[in-house]
C-alpha cells in the first residue's frame, strides 16, 4: 500500500466528497479496488491510486474529529488487518484490508452495531450543529444589519444586503450537512451533495456583490 | 453495584464475557465474540475501538502492563466490570426463565 511499492503506474481522480459522504467515498475506493487501482492519498478533491491487479482491498472510513488514544486507536484496526491508508484528514481516517474472495462483505465494517456506528456520527454531527447555529445568529444579525441601514438611511446599502446573502449560503450549507448526518443517523441515505453547484452559486454571489458594489 | 441502568449492547456483553475468564486483546475479543456467537455476532475495530474506550472511561475495564514485550494491547476486567456483566447476565437470565415458563404453560394449555 505504500505510494512506491508497485507503482508501475499512478493515476489521479478528482472527486470531491463532503465530510458526511464517507460511505459513497468508500464505495468509490473499493470499485477502483477492484478495477486494480488502490487508494494511497486522499486530498479534498484528488485521490492518488496506484495499480496492482494482483490484490483488492476494501475501504472504511472512520469519521472521528479528536481520537482520544491515536496509538491503541490504530492499533486496534491494525490487529483486525485494517492498514492506515490516509490519517486524520478533516476528520477522516481512511482503512484499507485486503479483500478475501468468499469472505462475506459485513466482515469489513468497521462499525457493527448501530449504537457505536450512532455515536460516531453524533461526533461529527455535533461540532457542526454548532456552527450552524453560530452562523443562524450571524444570519440574524446581517438582517438586522439590512433592515436599520434600509429604515434609516432611506436606501438600500449594497454591502448589507450581499452580506446577509452570504451568510444565508454558510446557513445552508451547515444545516444541509448536520441533516445530512442525522439523516444517516437514521439509517437513510442522504443525497449528493453537489459541491461545484454550490461553489458555483457563492461565487455569483460574490461577483453579483462585488459588480453591484462598484457600479 | 456496576451502576449500569440500561441494558448492555450486544457488542458490551460480548467484550466483558470475553474477559471474564482472563485477559484478552481487541482481536482476541474479536475473533471469541465470533466463535462463541456461532458467527452470529461480529466485532468491527471501530466498534471495538469506541467500546472499550467507553469501558476503560467508566472503569469496567484496564489496559493491563505489558508483560515481556508483548506488542498488543491487553485488556483485564475490573470488579465494577464484573459486577456489570454478572447484573446484566442476571437479568437475562430473568427473562430467558420468564420467557420459558410463558412458553411452556402456553404449550401445555394447547395441549
Amino acid at each position: 500500500m505504500k505510494k512506491n511499492d508497485s507503482a508501475k503506474t499512478v493515476k489521479k481522480r478528482h472527486s470531491f466528497f463532503v465530510k458526511w459522504e464517507f460511505d459513497a467515498a468508500a464505495e468509490e475506493f473499493d470499485q477502483m479496488s477492484e478495477n486494480g487501482w488502490h487508494l494511497v492519498e486522499c486530498k479534498p478533491f484528488t485521490q492518488t491510486y496506484v495499480y496492482d491487479p494482483h490484490v483488492t482491498y476494501r475501504y472504511q472510513i472512520d469519521c472521528n474529529d479528536r481520537v482520544a488514544d491515536p496509538s491503541r486507536y490504530l492499533q486496534t484496526f491494525a490487529e483486525a488487518g485494517w492498514i492506515p491508508v490516509m490519517s486524520n484528514w478533516g476528520g477522516w481516517h481512511i482503512f484499507a484490508r485486503k479483500y478475501v474472495p468468499g469472505q462475506p462483505e459485513e466482515s469489513y465494517m468497521i462499525y457493527t452495531d448501530e449504537q457505536s456506528r450512532k455515536e460516531m456520527l453524533r461526533r461529527s454531527r455535533r461540532l457542526v450543529g454548532f456552527i450552524a447555529v453560530l452562523w443562524v445568529i450571524c444570519l440574524l444579525y446581517g438582517i438586522y444589519r439590512l433592515i436599520t441601514s434600509v429604515t434609516q438611511s432611506g436606501k438600500l446599502d449594497l454591502t448589507d444586503f450581499w452580506t446577509p446573502v452570504l451568510q444565508a449560503l454558510n446557513v445552508y450549507l451547515f444545516s444541509r450537512w448536520c441533516f445530512s448526518v442525522r439523516s444517516l443517523e437514521k439509517g437513510n441515505k442522504p443525497r449528493r451533495f453537489h459541491f461545484l453547484i454550490f461553489v458555483a452559486i457563492v461565487a455569483a454571489v460574490i461577483i453579483a456583490s462585488l459588480v453591484s458594489i462598484l457600479i | 453495584m456496576g451502576k449500569q441502568t440500561e441494558p448492555l449492547t450486544e457488542s458490551y456483553f460480548y467484550i466483558l464475557l470475553c474477559l471474564y475468564g482472563g485477559d484478552n486483546h481487541g482481536y482476541g475479543i474479536m475473533q471469541m465474540t465470533e466463535q462463541l456467537s456461532g458467527g452470529r455476532v461480529k466485532i468491527g475495530s471501530g466498534t471495538m475501538y469506541g467500546a472499550t474506550g467507553n469501558m476503560l472511561k467508566k472503569g469496567w475495564i484496564v489496559e493491563r502492563p505489558e508483560i515481556g514485550g508483548e506488542r498488543r494491547r491487553m485488556y483485564r476486567m475490573t470488579d465494577t466490570g464484573r459486577e456489570v456483566f454478572l447484573e446484566e447476565y442476571h437479568r437475562i437470565s430473568e427473562l430467558s426463565e420468564s420467557a420459558r415458563q410463558v412458553i411452556e404453560n402456553a404449550e401445555n394449555a394447547k395441549n
